[in-house]
């Protein structure tokens, strides 16, 4: 009967420890990872918005389903965060929408897929709006520059369900 | 005594070197070698986990009952990378960013495993962390040599500082993935060329202790490779 319980034992209180130390070390290290991903997520939010001013989180209710964080800024502008599917699911890209409803630029926060031009992708939706909005394709095969055009149209219909809800 | 731990410790760096001459870690060496800094802070990183997990599993090596050993080591090594992680995304996060997800799968690289289950199990806390320096310095060794070749020819810098009179004649496939298949190459066949002349790397007989056959096969093995030897004596 020892034999039988001993393995169970052993192993139930070494992953007992090392789940403890890894509490532990979690405890240290939480805070500063999340104030590095503030950091990053303002740094994010400024190159998108260039001249944007004290970025506040909203709420993405009633947003398209792919706008997974909205943010309103002090101008009146708006940056949004979309997570859609290119190759592989999870690629997050970021867009700026500045009072008029242009683009002020958009850029990739996480993307598993190997980027080359699609890199510059950003750029060149910058000053389109919903009326002007023209997808950006190398072909309708590729798959990551259609995600990136998804992207964009999606931060353009949240931002004018939240310009019709404002009156703008 | 002091000659047999020196040994113990210089043994992974030439003589058994865990990527040259034991051909374990493929995947973090050709994917991390596009760079020097990438290639020494993923040597770096799994020199540590290497230390921390042979000395805790050396320690442990007469509680941990054989039939779970392989889950003990692997909650062990799991738990260091993860710590290792957490460190790294707190305190040097261009460097936890810059190895990804190859951080990650140190926990599953053969070198750490392998060490585990070849020697900290069967040896005392001092010679397994002797042990655990050299195969890391060993791997460390082994990505700086491949990420200097691949960096210095194929993207005319060494780590990250332009090298002028490299720039006109780099050969940009080099840092890509053919090249670093390339390059591996080379160097293993030049590791090759060093050891044969130093007596070539002996050929070691494995026991049955770790085969998951042996309780069906008998020693099989043995058999089969002592026939073999009597007929090459023949």
């Amino acid at each position: 009967m020892k034999n039988k319980l001993m393995p169970t034992i052993v192993l139930t209180c070494i992953c007992i420890i090392v789940a403890l130390l890894l509490a532990v070390v979690n405890t240290i290290t939480a805070p500063k990872i999340e104030q590095l991903q503030y950091e990053k997520e303002q740094a994010a939010l400024a190159k998108v918005y260039p001249g944007g001013n004290n970025f506040v989180d909203i709420s993405t209710d009633r947003l398209p389903a792919s706008v997974t964080k909205a943010y309103t800024e002090d101008g009146g502008g708006y940056v949004f965060q979309m997570t859609v599917t290119g190759y592989k699911s999870g690629l997050i890209i970021m867009c700026g929408i500045d009072p008029d409803g242009n683009v002020t630029g958009a850029d990739f926060i996480k993307s598993s897929e190997t980027l080359s031009a699609e890199i510059g992708l950003g750029q060149s939706y910058i000053g389109q709006n919903s009326d002007s909005f023209e997808p950006i394709l190398v072909s309708a095969a590729t798959k990551t520059t259609n995600a990136y055009a998804n992207a964009i149209k999606a931060a353009l219909e949240a931002y004018e369900i939240l310009a019709d809800k404002e009156g703008k | 005594m002091k000659n047999n731990k020196l040994s113990i410790l210089l043994r992974g760096i030439i003589q058994e070197n865990p990527v040259l001459i034991l051909v374990l870690g493929t995947c973090p060496t050709l994917a991390t070698t596009g760079n020097v800094i990438s290639a020494l802070s993923m040597g770096l990183a799994a020199t540590f986990v290497l230390v921390c997990s042979n000395a805790v599993i050396s320690a442990l090596r007469k509680i941990i009952p054989d039939t779970v050993r392989i889950p003990c080591y692997i909650v062990i090594i799991a738990g260091f990378v993860t710590i290792l992680q957490l460190l790294l995304q707190a305190y040097l996060p261009s460097i936890y960013d810059m190895l990804g997800v190859y951080l990650a799968l140190i926990v599953v690289n053969c070198i750490i495993l392998g060490r585990a289950e070849m020697f900290a199990r069967k040896n005392p806390i001092a010679n397994s962390v002797l042990d655990g320096l050299g195969m890391g310095l060993g791997f460390l060794v082994a990505l700086l040599a491949m990420a200097t070749v691949r960096e210095v020819l194929g993207a005319g810098s060494f780590a990250g500082i332009v090298l002028p009179f490299m720039d006109e004649i780099k050969i940009p496939i080099l840092t890509q993935a053919p090249g670093g298949y390339l390059v591996f190459g080379i160097l293993i066949a030049v590791m090759n060329k060093l050891t044969e002349k130093r007596g070539g790397v002996k050929k070691k007989s494995f026991s049955c202790e770790g085969c998951p056959s042996a309780a069906a096969c008998k020693g099989g093995c043995d058999v089969k490779t002592e026939e073999k030897e009597e007929n090459v004596n023949v």
